[in-house]
């Protein structure tokens, strides 16, 4: 433990309203070494970065930076520290120039002005140490996605920090910038800059990373050095949540296929072909940003398909927008509940009723008594709890959020319900209230089509369950599979990080 | 903190203090003006003035009722005070052609309705901001009422045209106050009743979602346009009657009332709020200020100033009200 | 803030125009070119402009030798205060004939008409714009007593003569000639018509136009140089109704609530607003009021012909435009002027001479 270890975290608990995100984590980072991050999603390691970072705060724990006690305002205090954090998205200055993004809020001046010579000077000479072609003058946006990643590093750097952080830095970059990065990784790590690095890809943590933190349900599981564990031991640390009873999938017979995709590709996702049948409950795992909410977004018209052919129930259809997905029968409730799932400021009546109002129309007016007799009637059996139905959906819990945009697609009675995260944000209660309507849906013939990150939770629900990695399909399980226990979460989370 | 929650708690008609002042808070004002009003000036309460006040609401009345629906739908519309002039002109032009009040007043909304189009379409396909496109597609429309008319004012000869302004249902009940009332009726249908108002309130109040909810976008909110356009063409109408000519340069500043009456009366410039009621009360505030401070001797200076002071206090009532969330 | 938005644009475009038509340095190499050029057609231009000379001759003494002497190179500016105000329009279109018959004869090589849209910082730029375009004379019509004052004071320093039309500037002692009515006159004929109507004892009110507004001043000078010797007379109400139609019946309908059967006249600084406020009165029943208004518009020439608006006080815009024009000309020539102000009387308009006012 007398090692020189730059940053140290002891004891660190962090909870959002009933969910405990992190549990007493511990994480020991070494001067100039490249440590990776690993487990599954929502395992807790962004949390623990971004209590790091100072856009959380933890509930208790401690947290030592070069052997001071460290508390942090927000990530600019933090980069003021010296950790900084290269974040997944990045440009988010594209029309600044390569030297005003690497000096921002540090700039150059001469009296009230700005001295742009003497920071395009400092810029060009930084960059010439990187071995980075760009003139300082350079816009942002003019610059690749590897490219503009480099100037976040370099401005890291720059701010003189001893800690940086990087959240999938590879996951847009091609093999041949991913060496680049990794050339530069190493530089850094002669200087003695210690490299946080996160990332879902296996190949990359033992080509670059010295040492390896493993996470599980917001707890630390345990740190080895690279050389010394194998793939399939790292694989086992992440694994350990058993599938319980929790999950009351009822069989039920499956029909006819309903609806088929045929080599869809599209942003984040290539070649993809499947098909679900009536009553089936058709699972979708992978690790977060494999492709699979991208794929069903472009199935239900919100993104563009760049090509592919959708099939439902034998007769090839054309989706270019939501609402002619949900006048075809497919019908979708996206992971985002606030920005694509309600109308926080209008009534739970109004929110239910949105995609159904050809129903309730009479003539040119819409008939409200019956309006509100269907509304009362579909939120009394999904058991959402508030007030009134006039209530507002912002006053609602997450879970009965949700169970209102449930609501308003089983009012649709669709032939395909897509759902993405259905459960996410959702306490238990209200969890295992909607994994039983969604057996019950199946039951009445309705195809689902189920997104989840949670393993047990998908491994339990599905009929079938596919596995994507990178926008492909990389598995297909059979319910019988997983009860044989043939397959365990092992397996398929192997396969999610790409494994055969 | 039990202290302020037994506070909150207090009940009003069986309703939560909260819930109440949202709904009623701002016909308490009113209420409040009205009364004020009444003990200040003699005069305010007489019949002819009440009528006086109607009839001068008329015209900003159907603006804000044009107004509410482009605001709900997340928008604004910058370009009314041209489109009333426009609507003028088209009077003057073929009023006088076919000398009837039907095809004159026709041939102004199908214009103005047009415009309400292309605001619609440049805002919703190529969504630029609707601030941006309002304010230069008013340049627009006014310089095409300065072409059609010469920049000339034109009277109405044939003296029909007036009846819409001067004319009197029973000789009580002013036409042009009708058509307010007419048009404050269609609205609140559409508004409140018809799938096209809650896919208003949906597209303002999340378009996203609105979208994943299978409602068609681009269409309703183009369609919000088109209405305002309509409420012009209308507004421009008893306009026009009421000062009897064809007139290019009227209309300046007129797209301030109708907002500031939307406002008062509830809407959230973030869209997604509002009601016709609400803005029927905040239409009658405005009216209820300008008259009363006529009645009061105020300078017209002055009126501006405290039209403005309102609008920011109903604002912030509404925020006080309606505190969102996070 | 609207306007001003439009100004700029109008002012950018302009700026552009002038630029695509060459600098001022420029100017006298092209007039030079232009002379030679001329040259060729030297006998025939002088014949035509002792032809125009001769013809010019019946209306203005001593002005053929030196049309003669002129190099047929006059050029005019006017900056109009606005072309869509249906007054400004009159005088712009009574000044424009005689331009337009001035450039035909060859007195004149071309004019330039400018649309300040009522914007005192617009007719400061077209000054300038003006002063780059070397023209020999110009005529303003001020969009505001101080505001305007700026484009008379380049034009002064250019050496350029001005002549102010219909109003003034607080700096019109630099303008070499004034065309201008007396709005005084129109405040006092207004309320002599007044008196006359309604005799000795009366209460009334007075829409104003835009406060600072020379004309709104003067006429309301002019309402209070005669009503405010009347004892029997008493003013209930003075408000700014803008010039606008709208707002001066807004007001009306309340001073008719307010004030009831007192209330015996409203006097208005424009037709616009007395056509608005005589509606409102018949539309309560008040035809009894007595309005009157400035400018003679065609709306209330019709009322005063149909009886239902008592009169209106004519101001000969035409005659206001034409006669600036020709001061103008006449200055651009080298010539003094005989007044240096020129007044334009206001008349009375009522049911017993407007057939002479209507077309």
């Amino acid at each position: 433990m007398a090692e020189e270890y730059i940053l140290e975290c002891e004891g660190i608990s962090k909870a959002f309203g009933g969910t405990q995100a992190l549990k007493d984590v511990e994480f020991h980072l070494k001067k100039g070494e490249v440590h990776a991050l690993l487990g599954e999603n929502g395992a807790g390691k962004s949390t623990l970065m971004k209590c790091i970072i100072g856009l959380h705060k933890q509930d208790s724990g401690t947290i030592t930076f070069e052997g001071k006690p460290y508390f942090v305002k927000d990530p600019a205090d933090a980069i003021k520290k010296g950790i900084s954090m290269i974040h997944q998205e990045l440009n988010p200055e594209p029309h600044l120039s390569i030297a005003e993004s690497i000096f921002l809020n540090r700039e150059d001046t001469r009296g009230p002005f700005l001295n742009k010579k003497l920071t395009n000077a400092k810029t060009e000479k930084i960059l010439e140490e990187f071995g980075f072609k760009e003139e300082a003058t350079t816009l942002m946006e003019d610059l690749t996605l590897a490219e503009a990643q480099m100037v976040e590093i370099i401005r890291a750097v720059s701010c003189n920090a001893r800690v940086i952080i990087m959240d999938e830095p590879t996951s847009s970059l091609d093999s041949e910038e991913t060496e680049r990065l990794f050339t530069t990784i190493r530089g850094l790590k002669e200087k003695g800059v210690a490299i946080i690095y996160i990332s879902h890809r296996m190949e990359e943590i033992f080509e670059i990373c010295d040492t390896v933190s493993i996470f599980r349900d917001g707890t630390y599981v345990g740190t080895r050095a690279m050389g010394e564990v194998s793939r399939e031991d790292l694989i086992s640390m992440m694994v350990g949540r058993k599938i319980g009873n929790v999950f009351p999938k009822t069989d039920c017979e499956i029909g006819d296929v309903v609806f088929r995709v045929e080599g869809l590709t599209g942003k984040g996702f290539t070649d993809i072909s499947f098909e679900v049948h009536a009553g089936e409950i058709l699972g979708f795992s992978g690790l977060v940003g494999s492709g699979r909410s991208e794929t069903m977004r472009a199935i239900f018209g919100l993104d563009p398909l760049e090509s592919g052919k959708l099939y439902l129930e034998g007769k090839e259809i054309k989706i270019k927008d939501p609402y002619e997905a949900v006048k075809l029968g497919i019908a979708m409730v996206n992971e985002d509940r606030k920005d694509f799932g309600l109308c926080l400021h209008r009534s739970i009546r109004e929110n239910i009723s949105l995609p159904n109002l050809s129903k309730h129309q009479k003539g040119l007016f819409l008939n409200q008594s019956r309006e509100r007799r269907e509304v009362e009637e579909v939120s009394k059996k999904l058991t959402v709890k508030a007030a009134s139905i006039e209530s507002e959906a912002y006053s609602l819990s997450g879970g009965n959020q949700q169970k209102v945009v449930l609501s308003k697609w089983i009012m649709a009675n669709p032939k395909v319900l897509i759902l993405d995260e259905p459960t996410r944000g959702v306490d238990v209660g209200a969890k295992s209230e909607i994994h039983a309507l969604m057996c019950q849906f199946a039951a009445q013939g309705m195809a689902i089509i189920m997104i989840s990150s949670e393993l047990p939770e998908v491994m339990g629900m599905s009929d079938r369950l596919l596995i994507y990695h990178e926008g492909r399909i990389n598995g297909e399980i059979l319910r019988e599979e997983i009860l044989s226990g043939t397959v365990d979460q092992k397996v398929i989370l192997e396969k999610e990080f790409g494994g055969k | 903190m039990t202290e302020t929650k037994t506070k909150k708690n207090r009940k009003i008609f069986g309703m939560s203090q909260d819930v109440f002042m949202k709904k009623y808070g701002i016909a308490i004002i009113l209420l409040a003006m009205i009364v004020f009003m009444c003990i200040a000036s003699p005069t305010f309460r007489t019949s002819g003035n009440v009528i006086s006040i109607l009839q001068q609401i008329s015209v900003n009345g159907v603006l804000a009722l044009g107004m509410v629906f482009v605001i709900t739908a997340g928008g604004i519309d910058l370009s009314i005070g041209s489109m009333l002039a426009l609507t003028s002109v088209v009077i003057g032009v073929v009023f006088e052609y076919t000398s009837s009040i039907f095809v004159a007043a026709a041939v102004s909304v199908l214009m103005c309705g047009l415009f309400g189009l292309l605001n619609g379409v440049l805002i919703a396909k190529f969504n630029m901001f609707p601030f941006v496109v309002t304010l230069a597609t008013q340049l627009v429309i006014r310089g095409t009422g300065y072409i059609i008319s010469d920049g000339a004012t034109k009277t109405l000869t044939n003296k029909n045209f007036r009846q819409i302004g001067l004319g009197k249902l029973f000789g009580v009940v002013p036409y042009s106050i009708l058509i307010f009332l007419v048009m404050a009726v269609i609205a609140f249908v559409l508004l409140h009743m018809t799938k096209f108002g809650r896919h208003i309130y949906a597209v303002g109040g999340n378009i996203n979602a609105a979208r994943a909810s299978g409602v068609k976008v681009f269409r309703t909110r183009v369609l919000s346009f088109v209405w305002m356009g309509v409420c012009a063409a209308v507004a421009g109408v008893i306009l026009t009657s009421r000062i009897n000519a064809a007139q290019p340069n009227i209309g300046e500043g007129y797209e301030t009332d109708a907002i500031a009456a939307c406002v008062i009366g509830g809407t959230s410039f973030a869209g997604g709020v509002s009601t016709i009621p609400g803005t029927m009360i905040g239409i009658v505030i405005i009216g209820v200020i300008y008259n009363g401070m006529n009645l009061l001797r105020v300078s017209s200076y002055w009126q501006t100033i405290t039209k403005g002071v309102l609008i920011i206090g109903a604002v912030m009532l509404d925020m006080f009200l309606n505190k969102k969330k996070n | 803030m609207k306007k001003k938005i439009f100004a700029a644009v109008v002012a950018a475009a302009m700026v552009l125009g002038l630029a695509a038509c060459g600098n001022g340095s420029d100017s006298e190499e092209t007039k030079a070119a232009e002379t030679k050029a001329a040259e060729t057609e030297a006998a025939e231009t002088e014949a035509a402009e002792t032809e125009a000379a001769e013809t010019e001759a019946a209306e203005t003494e001593a002005a053929e030798t030196k049309a003669a002497a002129g190099d047929g190179e006059i050029t005019i500016g006017w900056l109009q205060k606005n072309q869509t105000n249906a007054f400004e329009i009159v005088i712009n279109r009574g000044g424009e004939a005689v331009l337009e018959k001035a450039k035909a004869d060859g007195v004149i090589k071309e004019y330039y008409l400018f649309d300040g849209q009522t914007d005192p910082s617009v007719q400061v730029s077209q000054a300038n714009d003006l002063v780059n375009l070397g023209v020999d004379a110009v005529i303003i019509q001020p969009a505001e007593l101080d505001g305007s004052a700026p484009a008379v004071d380049i034009l002064h320093d250019a050496g350029i003569p001005v002549v102010l039309v219909n109003s003034l500037t607080s700096n019109a002692d630099e303008c070499e000639g004034l065309a201008q009515s007396d709005d005084v006159e129109a405040g006092e004929i207004m309320a002599n018509y007044i008196l006359e109507q309604c005799g000795e004892t009366g209460k009334y009110c007075h829409a104003q136009g835009v406060i600072g507004n020379t004309a709104a001043i003067n006429r309301t000078q002019g309402i209070h140089n005669v009503m405010d010797q009347q004892s029997g007379w008493e003013m209930l109400e003075e408000q700014s109704a803008e010039w606008l139609a709208d707002k001066a019946s807004k007001f009306a309908q309340d001073w008719i609530n307010l004030y009831g059967d007192e209330l015996t006249a409203i006097v208005c600084d424009n037709d616009d607003m007395a056509v608005a406020v005589r509606l409102a009165c018949i539309e309560a029943n008040r035809e009894d009021i007595v309005v009157i208004g400035v400018d003679a518009t065609e709306a209330a020439l019709a009322m005063v012909a149909d009886g239902e608006l008592g009169a209106s006080v004519r101001q000969d815009g035409t005659t206001q435009g034409a006669t600036a024009v020709e001061m103008a000309i006449a200055l651009a020539k080298g010539e003094t002027l005989a007044n240096r102000e020129e007044i334009i009387p206001f008349e009375l308009v009522t049911i017993d001479n407007v057939k002479n006012f209507i077309d």
